[in-house]
């Protein structure tokens, strides 16, 4: 009987759709998202906000979610900014890897943006990597490091907090709250810095580590992912890097000691692998930045 | 603001034509594409946007349209393998034997096609970033590589037919 119930299954649904339905909203501005979420949450259909779709799709696919509501942003003018404004440069979170990294406004975050594929990056969004599910989060590297704010909007209105103050393993946000931009500082963007991304196979894979740096002030910001198994802002490590104290070849081993977390564990490589290979990133950083200083 | 619910009728401009569908904001664009308009062209591959044989055009940049919501291409220019039929990069596809099987033909050609569009003299490293979204697993890399090479020639000349 089950196994009748799979054909039939199969049959009704074919292996490329989509099974569950949903509403799809597209609004035309801040408000108008805002009121969507609002009205579907009330509806108890547990609305998700799309960006590029890339992850949601899958997921969708794969039955690994089933939202009532899907609320695409991707029409609204404050999540496709990308300009300066005074000191800052604003990034809107509908803004595709591709458009991020060909702007060059911020060198390091261009490189940081280079995942996945170049046509998946035509989809795949700022705000769609960093508030996304899947754990490596690249992009978020490049922001923690400048220090960035982050430009919310909610059925409690509108807030434009740190990002350091929101990101704890990852973007916590309120219910039905929208990442729409994050904002950075002029100086921080044009700051030496340097990135390191290892993998197991080709470049379009998950990564073991990725480590990205930043010098500003002549002080050296770290932040890594893949790592942990989550993206984080290294200031114990940082200073370990920035004291004058310790000797540069013991910096690398020193920082990495500071950090109070495991390393990751899995199929892909183990946590000694790991370790070497952010040991590595630091001590080519530091000659990187070093050299460039 | 737009809201669709159930099954809703949307106008799509595929290959410089308005076309009205009937879809479910879950269906894909693949689907759409190829179970109600005919243009079979896109293949469905992986579904999982790592092979790229359902690449299309959205606004003359590559996409993969298994992992796009037909009712998020509404309002957008879509080009799908059928309406770059007889181009130069088609052309030197064939020439280059840039295919094997050819079920990932369609996909590489349109990828190509954007890639020469928006890089006419494209470097080694251009070309491999780009067609590196695209999958063949006849493993005919070479063919495809020297096809695109082949097409960037033939457009250098004074009277390319494009």
């Amino acid at each position: 009987m089950a196994e009748r119930l799979t054909k039939i299954s199969k049959n009704i649904y074919p292996h490329n759709m989509i099974p569950n339905n949903f509403t799809y909203y597209r609004p035309a501005n801040l408000a108008e998202a805002i009121e969507a979420y609002t009205m579907a949450e009330k509806d108890g259909l547990h609305p998700l906000y799309l960006a590029g779709g890339t992850e949601i799709t899958t997921f969708c696919r794969q039955g690994t979610i089933k939202p009532g509501a899907l609320i695409d942003i991707k029409r609204i003018p404050e999540c496709l900014r990308l300009d300066e404004d005074g000191d800052e440069i604003v990034f809107g979170s509908a803004l595709t890897l591709n458009e991020v990294a060909e702007s060059g406004s911020y060198p390091l975050l261009s490189r940081a943006a280079g995942i996945v594929d170049h046509t998946v990056r035509n989809r795949l969004t700022l705000g769609g990597n960093i508030a996304g599910r899947l754990p490596y989060r690249e992009t978020v590297l490049p922001f923690l490091l400048a220090d960035s704010l982050v430009r919310l909007a909610g059925p409690g209105g509108e807030r434009v907090v740190p990002l350091s103050d929101l990101f704890s393993k990852r973007l916590k946000l309120a219910p039905g709250e929208l990442l729409v931009q994050l904002l950075i500082q002029k100086e921080a963007a044009v700051g030496p810095w340097y990135y390191r991304r290892d993998v197991t196979k080709t470049r379009l894979d998950y990564p073991l580590v990725m480590a990205c740096f930043l010098s500003i002030n002549g002080l050296i910001r770290m932040a890594v992912t893949g790592a942990y198994g989550f993206p984080l802002r290294a200031r114990e490590a940082e200073a370990v890097l920035n004291d004058s104290a310790v000797r540069l070849t013991d910096k690398p081993a020193r920082a990495i000691a500071a950090i109070p977390y495991s390393f990751s564990e899995d199929m892909r490589a183990g946590g000694p692998y790991r370790q070497m290979l952010l040991e590595r990133s630091i001590a080519q950083a530091l000659g990187e930045l070093r050299g460039r200083e | 603001m737009i809201k669709y619910q159930g099954t809703v009728s949307i106008l799509l401009r595929v290959n410089g034509e308005s076309r009205e569908v009937q879809v479910r904001p879950a269906d894909t664009l693949l689907q759409i594409l190829r179970n109600h308009l005919g243009l079979t062209g896109a293949k469905a591959g992986c579904e999982n946007g790592d092979c790229g044989a359902c690449t299309v055009l959205l606004d003359g940049r590559p996409v993969k349209s298994c992992m796009i919501l037909a009712v998020e291409a509404e309002g957008t220019e879509i080009t799908t393998i059928e309406g770059i039929s007889n181009t130069v990069v088609q052309r030197a596809f064939l020439d280059e034997a840039g295919y094997q099987c050819g079920f990932c033909t369609p996909g590489f050609i349109v990828n190509s096609f954007a890639l020469l569009q928006a890089h006419p003299d494209p470097d080694k490293e251009t070309i491999r970033m780009w067609l590196e979204s695209n999958l063949c697993r006849c493993t005919g890399y070479e063919g495809i590589e020297n096809a695109v090479r082949a097409a960037v020639e033939t457009l250098r000349s004074p009277d390319p037919k494009e």
